[in-house]
């Protein structure tokens, strides 16, 4: 548990050491307000990217970090050198991303979405037209098949750990992934053939 | 595509998610079946793109308003383990709040009405008597006719006597005021 947390907290060469954690919690129990800053400085892009992904939009992803590390803060009691930060973040990650999204409008399939072309159609289906065609797609899957692929694809976690995190089996979460991927590849495919 | 069957596992072999076994079996698929290699073409295309949003940066100034808005909340404040209030937990309260009451019911005195104080009523303000003031010269008239009709008054004729008193019951003042002329 300790390697994978050593694994999934290593953000922009800020590796962050198991001992180094153990310390920074002990500081943030205590109070420590500057230690919480740390821990925060050190999983705050983790949070951040993962809602940005899993809710489209930078302010939600703002609100649901912002709730992530008030929870964090509220239960950093629980924690100690054996239970790693980082998967549990992205539990909590999920599950606040589904409840803001739960409070918005619900997902439009992919099978239904109007696909529209881009404002400068370029002959040349590019990098970055392929991206944003992925990001559209990404946004119309359905919130268990975008989580998985998140945290599998983007996170880049293995597939037990993704399962772990959905609370879920790594069967369903295989089943989960490779339909999401199957949708993309058919949403891209799609807008290709409307701009060329 | 004309093999349906394998769509979910070339989407698994895609990302390595097969196992060793399956892998193998999808590789011997993809060297006999044109179609299915196009699709896995396709679909290694799509999943490079989908990596690629892991490898945007975020805006530094997104990450810092979260952050102050974090340690805004939390700063000043221990962390603590948030109560949230159960029906249950009214149970212990309310059981040791019947220990109490069976415990000290004996041993609370009779409520006692308070006693009653009679209270007199206060004395009557004093009244002041006024103190005399001096007297001031009284005015009297004096020898005043009545007037008859049809003539003319007398009085206009006939000194006025105007007496003032004084405060020496043997000094008097008489004022003779002449009304003809307006002398005195």
């Amino acid at each position: 548990m300790q390697e994978l947390a050593l694994a999934m907290t290593g953000e922009e060469g800020r590796r962050l050491d198991s001992s180094e954690l153990v310390l920074l919690l002990r500081r943030a129990k205590a109070g420590d307000v500057a230690a919480v800053e740390e821990i925060l400085l050190r999983h705050e892009r983790l949070v951040f990217r993962t809602a940005h992904r899993l809710l489209g939009s930078v302010e939600d992803a703002q609100d649901a970090s912002q709730e992530v590390f008030l929870r964090l803060h509220q239960h950093l009691r629980c924690f100690d050198a054996e239970r790693a930060v980082a998967p549990w973040l992205y539990r909590v990650t999920v599950n606040v991303c589904w409840d803001i999204a739960g409070k918005r409008k619900k997902d439009v399939p992919l099978e239904s979405v109007e696909l529209a072309a881009p404002a400068e159609q370029a002959a040349d289906y590019s990098r970055e037209e392929m991206k944003r065609v992925v990001q559209m797609a990404l946004r119309r899957l359905p919130e268990k098949e975008r989580a998985a692929l998140v945290l599998r694809d983007i996170e880049g976690l293995p597939t037990g750990e993704v399962a772990r995190v959905m609370g879920s089996s790594e069967a369903t979460v295989r089943s989960q992934i490779s339909s999401a991927r199957l949708k993309i590849k058919r949403f891209a495919d799609s807008f290709r053939g409307r701009i060329r | 595509m004309n093999c349906p069957n394998w769509e979910r596992r070339l989407a698994l072999y895609a990302e390595g998610d097969l196992s060793g076994r399956e892998a193998q079996e999808t590789e011997k698929h993809l060297r006999q079946c044109a179609g299915c290699r196009e699709f896995a073409g396709g679909l290694k295309e799509s999943q490079a793109a989908v990596r690629s949003l892991g490898e945007e940066e975020v805006a530094a100034i997104a990450l810092a308003s979260v952050r102050q808005r974090v340690l805004a909340e939390v700063g000043g404040r221990k962390p603590s383990r948030r109560f949230a209030f159960r029906w249950w937990h009214a149970v212990p309260v309310g059981v040791a709040a019947m220990v109490m009451a069976l415990l000290l019911w004996p041993r609370i005195p009779a409520v006692e009405p308070p006693p009653v104080v009679a209270i007199a009523p206060p004395p009557a303000p004093e009244v002041l008597r006024p103190v005399p003031l001096p007297e001031l010269p009284q005015v009297v008239e004096t020898a005043r006719r009545p007037r008859v009709a049809g003539t003319k008054p007398a009085a206009e004729s006939e000194p006025l006597l105007v007496k003032f008193f004084t405060d020496d019951p043997d000094v008097v003042i008489y004022w003779i005021i002449d009304q003809k002329e307006g002398k005195s």
